[in-house]
Protein backbone atom coordinates (compact mmCIF):
# COMPACT_ATOMS: atom_id res chain seq x y z
CA UNK A 1 0.00 0.00 0.00
CA UNK A 2 1.27 3.60 -0.51
CA UNK A 3 3.89 4.89 2.22
CA UNK A 4 1.22 6.86 4.13
CA UNK A 5 3.36 9.52 6.54
CA UNK A 6 1.97 9.28 10.33
CA UNK A 7 0.75 12.74 10.34
CA UNK A 8 -2.13 11.26 12.11
CA UNK A 9 -1.23 8.85 15.18
CA UNK A 10 -4.14 7.09 15.24
CA UNK A 11 -4.35 3.55 15.47
CA UNK A 12 -5.64 1.44 12.04
CA UNK A 13 -8.82 0.52 12.88
CA UNK A 14 -9.52 3.82 14.61
CA UNK A 15 -8.56 5.72 11.39
CA UNK A 16 -10.39 2.73 9.45
CA UNK A 17 -13.58 3.75 11.23
CA UNK A 18 -13.09 7.09 11.01
CA UNK A 19 -13.02 7.06 6.92
CA UNK A 20 -16.09 5.09 7.04
CA UNK A 21 -17.88 7.33 9.11
CA UNK A 22 -17.33 10.16 6.70
CA UNK A 23 -18.20 8.29 3.50
CA UNK A 24 -21.31 7.12 5.22
CA UNK A 25 -22.44 10.69 6.11
CA UNK A 26 -21.66 12.14 2.07
CA UNK A 27 -23.65 9.15 1.23
CA UNK A 28 -26.55 10.38 3.94
CA UNK A 29 -26.38 13.87 2.28
CA UNK A 30 -26.18 13.01 -1.22
CA UNK A 31 -29.78 11.27 -0.58
CA UNK A 32 -31.29 13.99 1.46
CA UNK A 33 -29.77 16.99 -0.21
CA UNK A 34 -29.61 16.08 -3.51
CA UNK A 35 -33.36 14.82 -3.52
CA UNK A 36 -32.36 11.80 -5.03
CA UNK A 37 -35.79 9.18 -5.61
CA UNK A 38 -35.23 6.77 -2.79
CA UNK A 39 -36.42 4.44 -5.26
CA UNK A 40 -33.39 4.40 -6.91
CA UNK A 41 -30.33 4.94 -3.81
CA UNK A 42 -31.56 4.26 -0.64
CA UNK A 43 -30.21 6.46 2.19
CA UNK A 44 -28.02 5.05 5.24
CA UNK A 45 -30.43 5.55 7.79
CA UNK A 46 -32.99 3.89 5.80
CA UNK A 47 -30.87 0.95 5.28
CA UNK A 48 -30.06 0.38 8.92
CA UNK A 49 -33.74 0.94 9.87
CA UNK A 50 -34.51 -2.11 6.35
CA UNK A 51 -31.62 -3.98 8.63
CA UNK A 52 -32.76 -3.69 11.72
CA UNK A 53 -36.74 -4.64 10.81
CA UNK A 54 -35.53 -7.74 8.77
CA UNK A 55 -32.59 -8.40 12.23
CA UNK A 56 -35.67 -8.31 14.88
CA UNK A 57 -38.04 -10.92 12.83
CA UNK A 58 -35.50 -13.19 11.98
CA UNK A 59 -35.80 -12.91 8.32
CA UNK A 60 -32.17 -11.90 7.18
CA UNK A 61 -30.54 -14.15 10.16
CA UNK A 62 -32.21 -16.70 8.38
CA UNK A 63 -31.26 -15.46 5.09
CA UNK A 64 -27.82 -14.92 5.90
CA UNK A 65 -28.04 -18.66 7.95
CA UNK A 66 -29.50 -20.37 4.64
CA UNK A 67 -26.43 -18.86 2.35
CA UNK A 68 -23.44 -19.74 4.75
CA UNK A 69 -25.15 -23.78 4.71
CA UNK A 70 -24.62 -23.71 0.86
CA UNK A 71 -20.89 -22.12 1.23
CA UNK A 72 -19.99 -24.26 3.85
CA UNK A 73 -21.22 -27.78 2.22
CA UNK A 74 -20.01 -26.71 -0.87
CA UNK A 75 -16.74 -25.68 0.54
CA UNK A 76 -16.43 -28.85 2.46
CA UNK A 77 -16.74 -30.89 -0.39
CA UNK A 78 -14.89 -28.79 -2.85
CA UNK A 79 -12.07 -28.96 -0.71
CA UNK A 80 -11.77 -32.27 0.29
CA UNK A 81 -11.76 -33.36 -3.91
CA UNK A 82 -9.45 -30.51 -3.88
CA UNK A 83 -7.01 -32.09 -1.32
CA UNK A 84 -7.84 -35.97 -2.77
CA UNK A 85 -6.80 -34.02 -6.25
CA UNK A 86 -3.76 -32.91 -4.67
CA UNK A 87 -2.56 -35.61 -2.91
CA UNK A 88 -2.86 -37.94 -5.63
CA UNK A 89 -1.12 -35.95 -8.05
CA UNK A 90 1.99 -36.27 -5.57
CA UNK A 91 2.15 -39.74 -5.10
CA UNK A 92 1.75 -40.87 -9.09
CA UNK A 93 2.20 -39.09 -12.43
CA UNK A 94 -1.43 -40.34 -13.36
CA UNK A 95 -2.58 -37.79 -10.77
CA UNK A 96 -0.17 -35.49 -11.71
CA UNK A 97 -1.67 -35.93 -15.33
CA UNK A 98 -4.91 -35.92 -14.05
CA UNK A 99 -4.80 -32.71 -11.90
CA UNK A 100 -3.30 -30.52 -14.80
CA UNK A 101 -6.09 -31.58 -17.33
CA UNK A 102 -9.33 -31.15 -15.05
CA UNK A 103 -7.62 -27.71 -13.57
CA UNK A 104 -6.72 -26.49 -17.43
CA UNK A 105 -10.78 -27.59 -18.42
CA UNK A 106 -12.18 -26.32 -15.54
CA UNK A 107 -10.37 -23.95 -13.23
CA UNK A 108 -11.17 -21.02 -16.89
CA UNK A 109 -15.16 -22.12 -16.33
CA UNK A 110 -16.88 -19.58 -13.69
CA UNK A 111 -18.43 -22.16 -12.29
CA UNK A 112 -21.75 -20.23 -11.92
CA UNK A 113 -22.05 -20.70 -15.45
CA UNK A 114 -22.54 -24.55 -14.52
CA UNK A 115 -25.52 -23.60 -12.89
CA UNK A 116 -28.21 -24.21 -15.48
CA UNK A 117 -26.74 -27.24 -15.66
CA UNK A 118 -27.07 -27.69 -12.44
CA UNK A 119 -30.57 -27.12 -12.27
CA UNK A 120 -31.02 -29.98 -14.78
CA UNK A 121 -29.43 -32.52 -12.80
CA UNK A 122 -30.52 -31.51 -8.85
CA UNK A 123 -33.77 -29.66 -10.06
CA UNK A 124 -34.22 -26.06 -7.74
CA UNK A 125 -32.65 -26.99 -4.93
CA UNK A 126 -29.59 -25.56 -2.36
CA UNK A 127 -28.32 -28.90 -3.84
CA UNK A 128 -27.75 -27.11 -7.32
CA UNK A 129 -26.24 -24.15 -5.47
CA UNK A 130 -24.11 -26.73 -3.32
CA UNK A 131 -22.99 -28.84 -6.01
CA UNK A 132 -21.29 -25.04 -8.15
CA UNK A 133 -19.78 -23.83 -4.76
CA UNK A 134 -18.17 -26.86 -4.58
CA UNK A 135 -16.89 -26.79 -8.47
CA UNK A 136 -16.13 -23.00 -7.63
CA UNK A 137 -14.06 -24.51 -4.62
CA UNK A 138 -12.02 -27.59 -6.07
CA UNK A 139 -9.65 -25.60 -8.38
CA UNK A 140 -8.12 -22.88 -6.46
CA UNK A 141 -7.95 -25.61 -3.27
CA UNK A 142 -6.44 -28.59 -5.90
CA UNK A 143 -3.70 -26.10 -7.35
CA UNK A 144 -2.51 -24.15 -4.35
CA UNK A 145 -2.33 -27.66 -2.27
CA UNK A 146 -0.19 -29.42 -4.99
CA UNK A 147 2.01 -26.11 -5.74
CA UNK A 148 2.50 -26.36 -1.51
CA UNK A 149 3.14 -30.67 -1.45
CA UNK A 150 5.61 -29.68 -4.68
CA UNK A 151 7.56 -26.62 -3.01
CA UNK A 152 8.56 -29.08 0.08
CA UNK A 153 12.14 -28.79 1.07
CA UNK A 154 13.82 -31.50 -0.57
CA UNK A 155 15.89 -31.79 3.09
CA UNK A 156 12.37 -32.54 4.98
CA UNK A 157 10.84 -34.89 2.07
CA UNK A 158 14.09 -37.13 2.05
CA UNK A 159 13.87 -36.97 5.78
CA UNK A 160 10.88 -38.37 6.58
CA UNK A 161 11.13 -41.08 3.88
CA UNK A 162 14.05 -42.24 5.69
CA UNK A 163 11.98 -42.60 8.50
CA UNK A 164 10.09 -44.54 6.77
CA UNK A 165 6.61 -42.55 6.29
CA UNK A 166 4.87 -43.61 3.52
CA UNK A 167 1.47 -42.90 1.91
CA UNK A 168 -1.46 -41.47 4.25
CA UNK A 169 1.27 -41.21 6.94
CA UNK A 170 3.55 -39.25 4.90
CA UNK A 171 0.97 -36.71 3.61
CA UNK A 172 -0.70 -35.80 7.24
CA UNK A 173 2.43 -36.06 9.22
CA UNK A 174 5.18 -34.28 6.89
CA UNK A 175 3.20 -32.82 3.75
CA UNK A 176 0.22 -31.41 5.10
CA UNK A 177 2.21 -28.95 7.91
CA UNK A 178 5.16 -27.94 5.58
CA UNK A 179 2.40 -26.95 2.51
CA UNK A 180 0.41 -25.46 4.98
CA UNK A 181 1.03 -21.78 3.69
CA UNK A 182 0.03 -22.53 0.13
CA UNK A 183 -3.08 -24.52 1.89
CA UNK A 184 -4.07 -21.89 3.72
CA UNK A 185 -3.94 -19.57 0.33
CA UNK A 186 -5.69 -22.31 -1.32
CA UNK A 187 -8.72 -22.41 1.10
CA UNK A 188 -8.76 -18.68 0.92
CA UNK A 189 -9.33 -18.27 -3.19
CA UNK A 190 -11.78 -21.13 -2.29
CA UNK A 191 -13.69 -19.09 0.42
CA UNK A 192 -13.82 -16.42 -2.21
CA UNK A 193 -14.70 -17.96 -5.03
CA UNK A 194 -17.36 -19.66 -3.19
CA UNK A 195 -18.88 -16.74 -1.92
CA UNK A 196 -19.00 -14.97 -4.71
CA UNK A 197 -20.60 -18.10 -6.59
CA UNK A 198 -23.17 -18.86 -3.38
CA UNK A 199 -24.65 -15.43 -4.12
CA UNK A 200 -24.67 -15.47 -7.91
CA UNK A 201 -26.51 -18.73 -7.46
CA UNK A 202 -28.80 -17.46 -5.02
CA UNK A 203 -29.71 -14.80 -7.30
CA UNK A 204 -30.37 -16.60 -10.26
CA UNK A 205 -32.98 -19.24 -8.72
CA UNK A 206 -34.51 -18.67 -5.42
CA UNK A 207 -36.83 -20.63 -3.30
CA UNK A 208 -38.73 -18.61 -1.45
CA UNK A 209 -39.43 -18.65 2.35
CA UNK A 210 -37.47 -21.12 4.41
CA UNK A 211 -34.77 -22.54 1.66
CA UNK A 212 -33.66 -18.50 0.38
CA UNK A 213 -30.61 -17.20 1.18
CA UNK A 214 -28.90 -13.58 1.05
CA UNK A 215 -28.84 -13.47 -2.65
CA UNK A 216 -32.42 -14.35 -2.73
CA UNK A 217 -33.26 -11.44 -0.12
CA UNK A 218 -31.74 -8.89 -2.00
CA UNK A 219 -33.58 -10.26 -5.26
CA UNK A 220 -37.17 -10.41 -3.36
CA UNK A 221 -36.68 -6.75 -1.98
CA UNK A 222 -35.91 -6.24 -6.21
CA UNK A 223 -39.48 -7.93 -6.99
CA UNK A 224 -40.62 -5.34 -4.16
CA UNK A 225 -38.83 -2.35 -5.10
CA UNK A 226 -37.69 -2.00 -1.35
CA UNK A 227 -34.68 -0.34 -2.17
CA UNK A 228 -33.43 -0.06 1.30
CA UNK A 229 -33.64 -3.69 2.13
CA UNK A 230 -31.68 -4.55 -1.40
CA UNK A 231 -28.85 -2.11 0.24
CA UNK A 232 -28.89 -3.82 3.41
CA UNK A 233 -28.48 -7.34 2.28
CA UNK A 234 -25.75 -6.06 0.29
CA UNK A 235 -24.18 -4.24 3.88
CA UNK A 236 -24.68 -8.01 4.93
CA UNK A 237 -22.58 -9.44 2.54
CA UNK A 238 -19.81 -7.10 2.54
CA UNK A 239 -19.09 -7.50 6.58
CA UNK A 240 -19.49 -10.86 6.42
CA UNK A 241 -16.82 -10.45 3.95
CA UNK A 242 -14.73 -8.87 5.83
CA UNK A 243 -15.30 -11.12 9.27
CA UNK A 244 -14.23 -14.07 7.17
CA UNK A 245 -11.35 -12.05 6.11
CA UNK A 246 -10.29 -11.39 9.75
CA UNK A 247 -10.65 -14.94 10.08
CA UNK A 248 -8.32 -16.24 7.61
CA UNK A 249 -5.98 -13.47 9.23
CA UNK A 250 -6.14 -14.93 12.68
CA UNK A 251 -5.72 -18.39 11.62
CA UNK A 252 -2.80 -17.14 9.86
CA UNK A 253 -1.44 -15.46 12.60
CA UNK A 254 -1.77 -18.73 14.49
CA UNK A 255 -0.23 -20.74 12.28
CA UNK A 256 2.43 -20.05 9.44
CA UNK A 257 3.09 -17.04 10.72
CA UNK A 258 3.87 -18.08 14.60
CA UNK A 259 5.72 -20.82 12.97
CA UNK A 260 7.75 -18.39 11.09
CA UNK A 261 6.87 -19.74 7.26
CA UNK A 262 5.21 -16.43 6.23
CA UNK A 263 6.02 -13.35 7.21
CA UNK A 264 2.82 -10.96 8.90
CA UNK A 265 0.83 -9.33 5.98
CA UNK B 1 -5.27 -5.72 4.15
CA UNK B 2 -8.59 -6.46 4.14
CA UNK B 3 -10.32 -2.92 5.13
CA UNK B 4 -7.46 -1.18 2.96
CA UNK B 5 -8.62 -2.92 0.06
CA UNK B 6 -12.23 -2.18 0.62
CA UNK B 7 -11.88 1.39 1.18
CA UNK B 8 -11.01 2.75 -2.52
CA UNK B 9 -14.02 0.18 -3.23
CA UNK B 10 -16.44 2.15 -0.84
CA UNK B 11 -14.79 5.53 -2.92
CA UNK B 12 -15.54 4.32 -5.99
CA UNK B 13 -19.00 3.47 -5.14
CA UNK B 14 -19.58 6.77 -3.47
CA UNK B 15 -18.59 8.41 -6.79
CA UNK B 16 -20.77 6.43 -8.83
CA UNK B 17 -23.58 7.58 -6.51
CA UNK B 18 -23.10 11.01 -7.09
CA UNK B 19 -22.67 10.51 -10.88
CA UNK B 20 -26.43 9.28 -11.25
CA UNK B 21 -28.82 11.69 -11.50
CA UNK B 22 -32.68 12.00 -11.38
CA UNK B 23 -35.06 11.64 -14.74
CA UNK B 24 -35.48 15.20 -16.28
CA UNK B 25 -38.47 15.94 -17.44
CA UNK B 26 -38.57 17.85 -21.06
CA UNK B 27 -41.35 19.95 -23.20
CA UNK B 28 -43.96 17.98 -24.58
CA UNK B 29 -43.24 16.73 -28.64
CA UNK B 30 -44.87 14.76 -31.15
CA UNK B 31 -42.88 11.95 -31.10
CA UNK B 32 -39.85 10.73 -29.09
CA UNK B 33 -36.94 9.70 -31.02
CA UNK B 34 -36.67 5.96 -30.08
CA UNK B 35 -39.40 4.21 -28.09
CA UNK B 36 -38.97 0.32 -26.39
CA UNK B 37 -41.70 -1.13 -25.75
CA UNK B 38 -41.62 -4.37 -23.25
CA UNK B 39 -43.78 -7.31 -23.18
CA UNK B 40 -43.93 -10.71 -21.97
CA UNK B 41 -44.52 -14.51 -23.47
CA UNK B 42 -47.94 -15.41 -23.66
CA UNK B 43 -51.24 -15.21 -25.15
CA UNK B 44 -51.90 -12.49 -22.91
CA UNK B 45 -49.81 -10.07 -25.09
CA UNK B 46 -51.67 -10.64 -27.98
CA UNK B 47 -53.31 -7.58 -28.01
CA UNK B 48 -49.57 -5.77 -28.58
CA UNK B 49 -48.58 -7.94 -30.52
CA UNK B 50 -51.39 -7.21 -33.10
CA UNK B 51 -49.98 -3.79 -32.91
CA UNK B 52 -46.38 -4.62 -33.58
CA UNK B 53 -47.76 -7.08 -36.28
CA UNK B 54 -49.81 -4.51 -37.95
CA UNK B 55 -47.00 -1.93 -38.02
CA UNK B 56 -49.22 1.16 -37.47
CA UNK B 57 -46.87 2.77 -34.89
CA UNK B 58 -44.09 2.46 -36.80
CA UNK B 59 -46.29 3.83 -40.13
CA UNK B 60 -47.39 6.42 -37.75
CA UNK B 61 -44.49 7.72 -36.64
CA UNK B 62 -41.45 7.46 -39.07
CA UNK B 63 -39.03 9.33 -37.43
CA UNK B 64 -39.27 7.23 -33.95
CA UNK B 65 -37.21 3.98 -33.78
CA UNK B 66 -39.17 1.18 -32.62
CA UNK B 67 -37.68 -1.22 -30.06
CA UNK B 68 -39.99 -4.02 -29.14
CA UNK B 69 -38.19 -6.57 -26.53
CA UNK B 70 -39.63 -9.62 -24.75
CA UNK B 71 -38.61 -10.27 -21.89
CA UNK B 72 -40.00 -13.04 -19.39
CA UNK B 73 -41.08 -11.66 -15.69
CA UNK B 74 -43.14 -8.11 -15.15
CA UNK B 75 -39.92 -7.12 -12.60
CA UNK B 76 -37.39 -6.80 -15.15
CA UNK B 77 -40.12 -4.92 -17.30
CA UNK B 78 -40.50 -2.74 -14.55
CA UNK B 79 -36.99 -1.96 -13.75
CA UNK B 80 -36.34 -1.19 -17.19
CA UNK B 81 -39.08 1.46 -16.56
CA UNK B 82 -37.23 2.78 -13.46
CA UNK B 83 -34.02 2.61 -15.33
CA UNK B 84 -35.25 4.53 -18.60
CA UNK B 85 -34.44 1.75 -20.73
CA UNK B 86 -38.25 1.03 -21.22
CA UNK B 87 -40.90 3.65 -22.03
CA UNK B 88 -43.97 1.34 -22.92
CA UNK B 89 -44.37 -1.57 -20.60
CA UNK B 90 -46.95 -4.64 -20.54
CA UNK B 91 -47.65 -6.62 -17.69
CA UNK B 92 -49.50 -7.67 -14.74
CA UNK B 93 -51.45 -6.01 -12.18
CA UNK B 94 -49.17 -7.29 -9.19
CA UNK B 95 -45.93 -5.93 -10.51
CA UNK B 96 -47.93 -2.60 -11.64
CA UNK B 97 -49.41 -1.75 -8.20
CA UNK B 98 -46.13 -2.26 -6.53
CA UNK B 99 -44.29 0.16 -8.60
CA UNK B 100 -47.20 2.58 -8.58
CA UNK B 101 -47.06 2.49 -4.78
CA UNK B 102 -43.21 2.64 -4.87
CA UNK B 103 -43.15 5.83 -6.89
CA UNK B 104 -42.32 4.62 -10.20
CA UNK B 105 -44.50 7.20 -11.31
CA UNK B 106 -46.35 5.24 -14.14
CA UNK B 107 -50.21 4.71 -15.24
CA UNK B 108 -52.31 2.79 -17.22
CA UNK B 109 -52.87 3.22 -21.30
CA UNK B 110 -55.12 0.40 -21.11
CA UNK B 111 -55.87 -3.16 -19.62
CA UNK B 112 -55.48 -5.79 -22.83
CA UNK B 113 -57.16 -8.27 -21.02
CA UNK B 114 -59.11 -10.58 -18.21
CA UNK B 115 -58.20 -14.25 -17.77
CA UNK B 116 -58.46 -16.24 -15.16
CA UNK B 117 -55.02 -18.57 -14.10
CA UNK B 118 -54.96 -21.79 -13.60
CA UNK B 119 -52.90 -23.50 -10.94
CA UNK B 120 -52.06 -27.20 -12.24
CA UNK B 121 -51.10 -30.26 -10.22
CA UNK B 122 -48.60 -32.57 -12.71
CA UNK B 123 -50.55 -35.83 -14.05
CA UNK B 124 -48.46 -38.06 -11.39
CA UNK B 125 -50.36 -35.66 -8.38
CA UNK B 126 -54.21 -37.00 -8.28
CA UNK B 127 -54.45 -36.65 -4.81
CA UNK B 128 -53.61 -32.60 -5.19
CA UNK B 129 -57.41 -31.68 -6.10
CA UNK B 130 -57.20 -28.63 -4.31
CA UNK B 131 -55.30 -26.28 -2.32
CA UNK B 132 -55.73 -28.00 0.88
CA UNK B 133 -54.04 -30.89 -0.73
CA UNK B 134 -50.95 -29.56 -1.52
CA UNK B 135 -48.22 -30.66 0.74
CA UNK B 136 -45.54 -28.78 2.67
CA UNK B 137 -43.04 -29.52 0.83
CA UNK B 138 -44.33 -29.36 -2.34
CA UNK B 139 -43.15 -26.73 -4.77
CA UNK B 140 -45.34 -24.27 -6.84
CA UNK B 141 -43.73 -22.98 -9.59
CA UNK B 142 -44.44 -19.13 -10.48
CA UNK B 143 -43.26 -15.82 -11.97
CA UNK B 144 -42.18 -13.79 -9.48
CA UNK B 145 -43.39 -13.70 -5.33
CA UNK B 146 -45.02 -10.28 -6.60
CA UNK B 147 -47.18 -11.52 -9.70
CA UNK B 148 -50.86 -11.81 -9.48
CA UNK B 149 -50.83 -15.51 -9.67
CA UNK B 150 -48.99 -15.39 -5.97
CA UNK B 151 -51.37 -12.27 -4.94
CA UNK B 152 -54.20 -14.51 -5.68
CA UNK B 153 -53.24 -17.51 -4.38
CA UNK B 154 -52.71 -15.52 -0.53
CA UNK B 155 -55.77 -14.12 -1.02
CA UNK B 156 -57.13 -17.76 -1.28
CA UNK B 157 -55.01 -18.80 1.14
CA UNK B 158 -56.80 -16.36 3.77
CA UNK B 159 -60.52 -16.83 2.62
CA UNK B 160 -60.01 -20.77 2.76
CA UNK B 161 -57.24 -21.28 5.78
CA UNK B 162 -56.82 -17.92 7.58
CA UNK B 163 -53.02 -17.64 6.70
CA UNK B 164 -52.27 -15.58 3.30
CA UNK B 165 -48.87 -16.92 3.75
CA UNK B 166 -49.65 -20.11 3.89
CA UNK B 167 -47.62 -21.20 1.00
CA UNK B 168 -45.32 -18.50 0.98
CA UNK B 169 -42.30 -20.92 1.36
CA UNK B 170 -44.12 -22.91 -1.74
CA UNK B 171 -43.30 -20.58 -3.62
CA UNK B 172 -40.17 -20.94 -6.89
CA UNK B 173 -39.68 -18.16 -9.04
CA UNK B 174 -39.66 -19.34 -12.68
CA UNK B 175 -40.73 -17.97 -16.10
CA UNK B 176 -43.68 -19.71 -17.64
CA UNK B 177 -41.96 -21.48 -20.42
CA UNK B 178 -39.38 -23.03 -17.85
CA UNK B 179 -42.01 -23.54 -15.42
CA UNK B 180 -43.80 -25.91 -18.28
CA UNK B 181 -40.09 -27.42 -18.81
CA UNK B 182 -39.53 -27.98 -15.04
CA UNK B 183 -43.31 -29.66 -14.83
CA UNK B 184 -42.39 -31.97 -17.21
CA UNK B 185 -39.22 -32.87 -15.26
CA UNK B 186 -41.00 -33.35 -12.13
CA UNK B 187 -39.02 -30.45 -10.38
CA UNK B 188 -42.62 -28.88 -9.68
CA UNK B 189 -45.36 -30.42 -8.14
CA UNK B 190 -47.94 -27.82 -9.53
CA UNK B 191 -47.48 -24.78 -11.67
CA UNK B 192 -49.55 -21.17 -11.93
CA UNK B 193 -48.86 -19.87 -15.18
CA UNK B 194 -51.31 -18.00 -17.89
CA UNK B 195 -52.94 -19.26 -20.78
CA UNK B 196 -50.98 -20.86 -23.29
CA UNK B 197 -49.24 -22.55 -21.36
CA UNK B 198 -51.25 -23.69 -18.62
CA UNK B 199 -53.40 -25.06 -21.47
CA UNK B 200 -50.33 -26.94 -22.52
CA UNK B 201 -50.10 -28.21 -19.32
CA UNK B 202 -53.60 -29.44 -18.90
CA UNK B 203 -53.28 -31.13 -22.10
CA UNK B 204 -50.17 -33.19 -21.07
CA UNK B 205 -52.17 -34.87 -18.54
CA UNK B 206 -52.32 -32.21 -15.81
CA UNK B 207 -55.39 -31.31 -14.16
CA UNK B 208 -55.97 -27.80 -12.26
CA UNK B 209 -56.06 -27.21 -8.35
CA UNK B 210 -57.19 -23.62 -8.28
CA UNK B 211 -58.43 -21.07 -10.43
CA UNK B 212 -57.30 -16.89 -10.23
CA UNK B 213 -61.52 -15.65 -10.59
CA UNK B 214 -61.99 -17.62 -7.05
CA UNK B 215 -59.93 -14.68 -5.36
CA UNK B 216 -61.11 -11.63 -7.06
CA UNK B 217 -63.16 -12.32 -9.29
CA UNK B 218 -63.16 -11.50 -13.08
CA UNK B 219 -59.57 -9.74 -12.71
CA UNK B 220 -57.87 -7.70 -15.57
CA UNK B 221 -54.20 -10.30 -16.53
CA UNK B 222 -52.26 -7.49 -18.50
CA UNK B 223 -51.60 -3.67 -18.90
CA UNK B 224 -49.93 -1.64 -20.93
CA UNK B 225 -48.54 1.20 -18.93
CA UNK B 226 -45.86 4.10 -19.16
CA UNK B 227 -44.58 6.90 -17.10
CA UNK B 228 -46.63 9.83 -16.73
CA UNK B 229 -44.03 12.23 -17.81
CA UNK B 230 -43.42 10.38 -21.11
CA UNK B 231 -47.70 10.97 -21.11
CA UNK B 232 -46.93 14.79 -20.57
CA UNK B 233 -44.09 14.91 -23.12
CA UNK B 234 -45.25 12.64 -25.91
CA UNK B 235 -49.41 12.94 -26.21
CA UNK B 236 -50.00 12.00 -29.37
CA UNK B 237 -48.05 9.23 -29.42
CA UNK B 238 -49.66 7.50 -26.61
CA UNK B 239 -52.95 8.46 -27.38
CA UNK B 240 -52.38 6.81 -30.55
CA UNK B 241 -50.89 4.19 -29.05
CA UNK B 242 -54.38 3.54 -27.00
CA UNK B 243 -56.57 3.80 -30.54
CA UNK B 244 -54.55 0.97 -31.79
CA UNK B 245 -54.76 -1.33 -28.73
CA UNK B 246 -58.22 -0.57 -28.84
CA UNK B 247 -58.25 -1.50 -32.67
CA UNK B 248 -56.28 -4.68 -31.92
CA UNK B 249 -58.93 -5.57 -28.94
CA UNK B 250 -61.57 -5.60 -31.48
CA UNK B 251 -60.13 -7.53 -34.18
CA UNK B 252 -59.36 -10.10 -31.01
CA UNK B 253 -62.89 -10.04 -30.56
CA UNK B 254 -64.98 -9.60 -33.82
CA UNK B 255 -62.03 -11.22 -36.17
CA UNK B 256 -60.23 -14.15 -34.27
CA UNK B 257 -59.34 -15.50 -37.52
CA UNK B 258 -57.13 -12.60 -38.72
CA UNK B 259 -55.76 -12.41 -35.03
CA UNK B 260 -54.38 -15.78 -34.81
CA UNK B 261 -53.60 -15.26 -38.30
CA UNK B 262 -51.50 -12.56 -36.91
CA UNK B 263 -50.28 -13.88 -33.75
CA UNK B 264 -48.87 -17.26 -35.47
CA UNK B 265 -46.78 -14.32 -38.11
CA UNK B 266 -45.32 -13.53 -34.88
CA UNK B 267 -44.08 -16.74 -34.19
CA UNK B 268 -42.71 -17.40 -37.90
CA UNK B 269 -45.37 -19.79 -38.73
CA UNK B 270 -44.11 -22.27 -35.52
CA UNK B 271 -47.54 -22.07 -33.59
CA UNK B 272 -50.07 -22.22 -35.87
CA UNK B 273 -53.15 -19.90 -36.47
CA UNK B 274 -55.85 -22.54 -35.62
CA UNK B 275 -54.09 -23.24 -32.34
CA UNK B 276 -53.79 -19.52 -31.23
CA UNK B 277 -57.69 -19.38 -32.52
CA UNK B 278 -58.33 -21.76 -29.87
CA UNK B 279 -56.13 -19.97 -27.51
CA UNK B 280 -57.57 -16.67 -27.94
CA UNK B 281 -61.37 -17.63 -27.99
CA UNK B 282 -60.65 -19.83 -24.67
CA UNK B 283 -63.45 -19.60 -22.25
CA UNK B 284 -61.08 -18.40 -19.62
CA UNK B 285 -60.07 -15.54 -21.80
CA UNK B 286 -61.78 -12.73 -22.86
CA UNK B 287 -60.48 -9.17 -24.12
CA UNK B 288 -61.49 -5.95 -22.56
CA UNK B 289 -59.96 -2.55 -22.21
CA UNK B 290 -61.75 -1.76 -18.79
CA UNK B 291 -59.57 -2.23 -15.59
CA UNK B 292 -61.31 -4.66 -13.56
CA UNK B 293 -60.34 -5.40 -9.64
CA UNK B 294 -57.56 -2.94 -9.21
CA UNK B 295 -58.65 -1.85 -5.86
CA UNK B 296 -60.33 -4.98 -4.73
CA UNK B 297 -56.41 -6.37 -5.31
CA UNK B 298 -54.62 -3.26 -4.04
CA UNK B 299 -56.66 -3.55 -1.19
CA UNK B 300 -56.12 -7.40 -0.22
CA UNK B 301 -52.36 -6.29 -1.06
CA UNK B 302 -52.49 -3.32 1.68
CA UNK B 303 -54.07 -5.35 3.88
CA UNK B 304 -50.85 -8.37 4.00
CA UNK B 305 -48.38 -5.71 3.73
CA UNK B 306 -47.03 -5.94 0.54
CA UNK B 307 -48.29 -1.97 -0.50
CA UNK B 308 -47.99 0.93 1.74
CA UNK B 309 -51.00 2.71 0.57
CA UNK B 310 -54.09 2.03 -2.10
CA UNK B 311 -55.40 4.04 -4.46
CA UNK B 312 -58.67 6.39 -3.41
CA UNK B 313 -59.68 5.45 -7.00
CA UNK B 314 -59.20 4.26 -9.86
CA UNK B 315 -58.59 7.78 -11.82
CA UNK B 316 -55.19 7.40 -9.65
CA UNK B 317 -53.80 4.37 -11.52
CA UNK B 318 -55.07 5.56 -14.96
CA UNK B 319 -54.12 8.11 -18.11
CA UNK B 320 -56.44 10.15 -19.02
CA UNK B 321 -58.01 8.07 -22.27
CA UNK B 322 -59.90 5.44 -19.60
CA UNK B 323 -61.81 8.00 -18.35
CA UNK B 324 -61.95 6.60 -15.00
CA UNK B 325 -63.75 3.59 -15.86
CA UNK B 326 -63.30 0.33 -14.14
CA UNK B 327 -62.72 -0.69 -10.75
Amino acid sequence: MARVRRTLRLPAVVRYALLVAVILAIWQAYVTLGHVPSLLVASPLDVARAAWTDLKDGHLELATYNTLVNLVAGMLIGTLIGFALASFAVFSRTGQDLLTVLTAVFNPLPSIAILPLAMIWFGLQPKSIVFVVALATIWPVALNTDNGFRTINQTTQLAARNLGLRGWRLVTGVLLPAALPSIVTGVKAAWAFGWRTVVAAELIFGVAGSAGGLGWYINNARYYLNTSNIFAGLVVISVLGILVEGLFGFIERRTVVKWGMKRAG
Amino acid sequence: MSLRRLLPTVLALAGLALLASPLRAPAASDAPQSVTIAYQPGIGYSTLIIVRQLGLLEKRFPGTRFDWKVLTNGDAIRDGIIAGQIQIGAGGNGPFLIGWDRGVGYKLIAPMNVMNLWMVARADEPNIKSLKDIPPNAKIGMPSPDAVQAISLRKAAEDQFGDPHKFDNNIVAIQHPLGVQAMAAKQLELHMSSPPFQQQEVEAGGHVVFRSFVAFGRSTFNSVYTTEIFAKQYPTFVRYLYAQLHDATSMLKSNPDQAAELLSRDTDGKTSAAKFKGWITARDVSWDMTPHAFLRTAAFMKEIGMLNKVPANIRELELPMLKGAGD
